[in-house]
């Protein structure tokens, strides 16, 4: 559900940048950092993730 | 010159388009569903496109600046950094003579080393777009191919969304191995 999420809010950010909206740079800073900071706790526990 | 520079961010986008689509082809043709970190890495190549699509679509109705390619270059570095992040943990966990790596190779390479290719070239071409835009002079384009460019990215993330929906079934994570959908078990 965490990566449909993430796409989710690609969608999202890409909605807001059709339309111009003040939240476009605000919604991609949030993915982005959400999606480093799933990377990051990846990196940093015993293998979950990683295949 | 812009007509030049949004043709060149418009096939920045189709490119990663189409590394997206043969990811998916990959997944369904040879019956490989993506892995955790596989399934990031193309969260990462479609932030990577938000950054040209983001130039397109701020010239779709007037001109473009200098700010937007300067935004758009910026989102598309730092996704891309984000995604070469998680490309090069893959690469090294499949570092050993002995591992044989994740998924089958594509032309001789597995698909998270051509995506660590595709995310360094991002970076390079981001860079180089930065540079031309010394170049650029601010004047409205007539140019309509951002609402086809955008149409296409939101078919292809679409598209992973209801395979990754499939893949997860209602759990919040993936198995680090999958091999089957888990929503139709």
């Amino acid at each position: 559900m965490v990566y449909a999420l993430f796409m989710i809010l690609v969608l999202l950010t890409l909605g807001a940048m059709w339309r111009k909206h003040p939240l476009q740079l605000p919604l991609f800073l949030l993915t982005v950092a959400w999606v480093l900071l799933h990377v990051v706790r990846d990196m940093t526990t015993p293998l979950t993730l990683s295949f | 010159m812009a007509r030049l520079y949004l043709l060149a961010a418009a096939l920045n986008v189709w490119l990663l388009v189409l590394i997206l689509v043969a990811a998916f082809g990959v997944q369904l043709i040879l019956g490989e569903p993506p892995c955790p970190l596989c399934v990031v890495q193309r969260v990462a190549l479609m932030l990577c496109a938000l950054g040209p699509l983001y130039m397109l679509l701020q010239a779709r109705d007037g001109a473009l600046t200098c700010r937007a390619i300067a935004i758009g270059s910026g989102i598309s570095i730092l996704s891309a950094l984000v995604g070469a992040a998680v490309s090069t943990r893959q690469v090294l966990l499949h570092i050993l003579p002995v591992d044989k790596g994740f998924g089958s190779p594509l032309f001789g390479l597995h698909l998270y080393t051509w995506c660590l290719i595709a995310f360094i070239s991002q970076i390079a071409a981001s860079g180089l777009m930065l540079i031309v835009a010394t170049w650029l002079k601010e004047q409205p384009v007539p140019w309509r191919i951002a609402n086809v460019t955008a149409a296409g990215f939101i078919v292809i993330v679409v598209a992973n969304l209801m395979s990754v929906v499939a893949e997860a079934g209602l759990h919040w994570d993936l198995p680090s191995d999958p091999i089957e959908y888990l929503l139709f078990k």
